[in-house]
């Protein structure tokens, strides 16, 4: 007797897998929530440094020729909140499945590769805003309303700018993940991804205090789309002939980082088709 | 001295609160209300001399590591008397270290991924181990263990049958006093259980070693004890030796046969009756299929002529009981005690 | 002393472990440096703006960051397995520890050395030979650095043994609450005197992680004399120590009488 073949999902069952994915995850980081709260504090803690340097320099009237200090403030705040928002497990979670021996069995799952990892990330992000929402409101309450968006344009602008840097962030995860098929082992590219994200993406100042040398650096490198962008737009603080150069080049990373990603997949999965793995 | 072990009215409660997930499931418990206490270990008395080979069974959650863990001086008693080779293992825990050895079962002895000769290396100093007793226990153990190969592989890479033989010479490398071995035998193969049980009475020979041994196993503690303490509930249910032991509760017997053709009622009606003469049982599975139980001394052979006498059988087995159903027997027995 | 020679075996043997995963180690120098440069980035920003902060010039700022660096490498690099607590109490490790007739403070502290610390010691040494260079201090600061990096990582990992005790109480597989140790050694990089004064009591009286990481660098600018630079250093040391490990003791019996 031979079972029929399953057919593969239609577009919405593939749908509702997704959502039901991303709700999962959300939900199973509910246990830690403790342990996520901690690390909250932790960071927040590291936050209060830069904010401090930064105090001391408009203080020593060296800083105020660039940026307003509310202006840089808000900006930190918001850099801050978009840091902790944005932060996602992909690599954690890659990791621990990599160590299990179960990524044989995630290849081949219905959803796809791609859309596994991503439902997963927006989950992430679920459970962050839960925490990231209630530290804005701390910063709205220290700083006032100039950590809000000042416009119309700005709030809506700076949601879509938002999502794209949540894309971007999932991109560079994702090639990630792919090379470590490739070097067996996601420790060394972690970290040092980890290095290029605190010293390009902005978290501690916005890219137009860089000098020279370092902002052409960082302005080559997709880091600042995570974080600089979207946290410039949703202030107001690029100007409006700016915005949609920045939101394109947030698009274009995001799909040429994932386009690299699906290269190296396809080629990684040809050589273990070839190989009989 | 004399006393390797002594226990008086141990007593160890734990109070268990919901333990919440991380730090405000963990805070929150601590203010709220109706903590639970669990008795782990209830009162029991023992002493066991220097030189004895003891077991200890129970049934999990009966008290058995516990008690293990108390003699050893990781936990602290709630209330009674613990005392190790004259010493309050508690207060007293690196003295007493350096005189006893411990395998808990399923738990690699060391830390580290190195290979298990680079381990013993450091036991040696750890223990700061003679070299003439190093050499004798040294080779005893990659002799009679088989360790050779061993040795020279990391651990992780060795099986948990291969790590329990390396845990093991670990545990007796320094010459202890008293040995404190938790399952050693779980996961080995017939022959390598032999070796170990060789190895333990070697070990006895040469140094006199205390043993306190946990085990499923029956046939551990009739190769290697002399004593035997069943624990249920966190009290002691029985502590004598071993004959007496499987006198009173080992002695069950199951027979299976299965008969060539369906018996006459004749036949029926005489077996029963002759097995309950001899205060057994019979019960019918089937139409070709009998099952026979009793207990006592001499009952095996007796059941068995009764039934071929009575019946044409085609094949018989005999399953005498498992440790696991004599102390389930016994603790049913311990339960209608008052 | 028979003791500290075993220590030294113990040691070995665990960097033996560690030396097993040899593929990982040159990839983990090289992140670790990289994440010292990550940080000195800032560096670069703020001083790309201002030549000092805080009234300090960049080279003593910069003694700042070599010395938290140099701090935080030589507490990974010996005393590392204290991260590791909260999964040795999980898995039941440490129960299976308090068996050895060691210290247990001691072995957990050297049970997994961090080798890929070696890059942050060698950024930390090489940002302070930089700042040397720019601003020569006196002679006597060579050998009182080791004093001081020693120190340092003294105190660090006291703080990291305080927060770990609570691992006994908060049991998990988490080493969140670790980061508040590391946030505030991070914090020991600028001039503590720009910091409001309650934090600045924190870090040099209540986590006195940078009295060894400040004081030398006043010590270099003139602001203080060596007795201070040296002694003050050696006191939170030793008292971080002896508070650290009298809270540990309690923590451990804490944790054997209330069970596993």
């Amino acid at each position: 007797m031979s079972a029929a073949l399953r057919a593969p999902p239609t577009f919405t069952q593939a749908l509702r897998g997704f959502v039901s994915l991303a709700d999962k995850t959300a939900r199973a980081r509910v246990a830690y929530r403790a342990a996520i709260l901690v690390s909250l504090c932790t960071s927040a803690l590291g936050y209060v440094v830069f904010f401090l340097v930064w105090r001391e320099l408009y203080a020593s009237g060296t800083a105020s020729a660039l940026m307003p200090q509310a202006d840089l403030f808000s900006y930190l705040v918001v850099a801050f909140v978009l840091n902790f928002a944005l932060s996602l497990q992909v690599e954690g979670r890659f990791g621990q499945r990599l160590r299990q021996g179960l990524i044989a069995a995630d290849l081949l799952r219905p959803l796809g590769f791609l859309s596994f990892q991503l439902a997963q990330a927006l989950g992430d992000l679920a459970m962050n805003l839960v925490f990231a929402v209630p530290v804005y409101a701390v910063g709205f309450f220290f700083l006032g309303p100039g950590v809000l968006p000042p416009s119309a344009t700005a709030l809506s602008c700076g949601v879509v700018s938002v999502g794209l840097a949540l894309l971007v962030n999932f991109a560079i995860s994702y090639l990630l993940v792919q090379v470590s098929f490739v070097t067996q082992t996601l420790y060394g590219v972690y970290f040092a991804r980890a290095a290029l994200h605190q010293a390009f993406s902005g978290v501690a100042a916005p890219l137009a205090m860089f000098p020279g040398a370092l902002a052409t650096w960082a302005h080559a490198m997709p880091f600042r789309h995570v974080i600089e962008t979207p946290a410039r737009i949703l202030l107001g603080q690029a100007r409006h002939s700016e915005i949609p150069g920045l939101l394109f080049g947030q698009a274009a990373w995001a799909l040429g980082l994932l386009a690299l990603s699906s290269a190296i997949f396809n080629a990684v999965l040809k050589r273990h088709q070839i190989q009989g793995g | 001295m004399d006393i390797a072990i002594r226990v008086e009215d141990l007593r160890k409660s734990y109070t268990r609160r919901r333990r919440g997930e991380g730090f405000l499931g963990g805070l929150k418990a601590y203010f709220s209300v109706k903590p639970e206490t669990i008795v782990a270990v209830d009162g029991p008395s023992f002493e066991i001399r220097r030189g004895e080979s003891v077991g200890l069974i129970g049934e999990n959650g009966a008290g058995k590591s516990t008690t293990v863990k108390m003699l050893t001086g990781i936990l602290v008693p709630t209330s009674g008397k613990v005392e190790t080779l004259g010493l309050a293992p508690f207060r007293e825990r690196r003295r007493l270290a350096m005189n006893i050895g411990v395998v808990f079962g399923q738990k690699p002895q060391l830390l580290w991924d190195i290979p298990a000769g680079e381990s013993f290396k450091l036991l040696k100093a750890m223990y700061q181990i003679p070299d003439e007793v190093y050499r004798y226990t040294y080779g005893e153990a990659v002799e009679r263990l088989e360790l050779g190969e061993l040795l020279k592989t990391p651990v992780r890479m060795l099986s948990l049958g291969q790590r329990m033989r390396c845990d093991l010479a670990a545990a007796l490398l320094h010459a202890p006093l008293v040995a404190f071995l938790d399952e050693p035998t779980i996961g080995l193969d017939v022959l390598v259980k032999e070796r170990v049980r060789d190895f333990l009475r070697e070990m006895r020979r040469r140094f006199g070693t205390t043993i306190l041994l946990t085990t499923h196993d029956l046939k551990d503690i009739t190769t290697t004890c002399d004593r035997l303490l069943v624990l249920d509930r966190g009290t002691l249910l029985y502590d004598g030796d071993l004959p007496g032991f499987l006198a009173r509760y080992g002695g069950d017997r199951t027979l299976n046969a299965s008969l060539s053709r369906e018996p006459d009622p004749e036949s029926r009606l005489a077996l029963e009756r002759e097995v309950q003469e001899l205060g057994g049982r019979v019960v019918w599975e089937g139409a070709r299929s009998v099952r026979v139980d009793g207990s006592g001394a001499g009952m095996a052979p007796r059941l068995t002529a009764a039934l071929l006498r009575h019946l044409s059988i085609e094949d018989l087995s005999l399953h005498a009981a498992e440790i696991d159903q004599v102390v389930a027997k016994l603790y049913q027995k311990g339960s209608r005690t008052p | 002393m028979r003791a500290f020679r075993f220590y030294l075996t113990l040691y070995r043997t665990a960097v033996l472990s560690r030396a097993e995963y040899r593929a990982d180690f040159f990839v983990g120098v090289l992140t670790a440096v990289l994440m010292q440069l990550a940080a000195l980035s800032f560096y670069w920003v703020v001083f790309s703006r201002t030549t000092t902060l805080g009234g300090w010039p960049a080279h003593a700022v910069l003694l700042l960051f070599a010395l938290t660096a140099m701090s935080l490498s030589l507490s990974e690099l010996l005393f590392n397995g204290i991260w590791q607590l909260p999964y040795y109490i999980v898995g039941g490790e440490f129960d299976r520890m308090l068996i050895y007739p060691v210290r247990s403070l001691v072995f957990i502290l050297l049970s997994r050395p961090e080798l890929h610390s070696i890059g942050n010691f060698v950024s930390g040494a090489a940002i302070a030979a930089f700042s040397f260079h720019l601003a020569p201090p006196p002679d006597v600061t060579y050998a009182l650095l080791p004093v001081w990096v020693l120190c340092g990582s003294l105190v660090y990992t006291a703080m990291l043994v305080l927060l770990g005790g609570l691992s006994f109480s908060i049991v998990g597989p988490f080493v969140n609450h670790y980061f508040l140790a590391f946030q505030l050694l991070n914090a020991s990089r600028y001039p503590a005197h720009i910091y409001p004064r309650w934090f600045r009591g924190v870090l040099l009286f209540v986590f006195p992680v940078a009295v060894p990481i400040f004081l030398p660098a006043r010590f270099v600018l003139g602001e203080t004399g060596w007795l201070a630079a040296v002694g003050l250093p050696v006191a939170a040391a030793v008292a971080s120590v002896l508070v650290a490990v009298w809270f540990w003791e309690r923590a451990v019996t804490r944790y054997q009488s209330t069970g596993s």
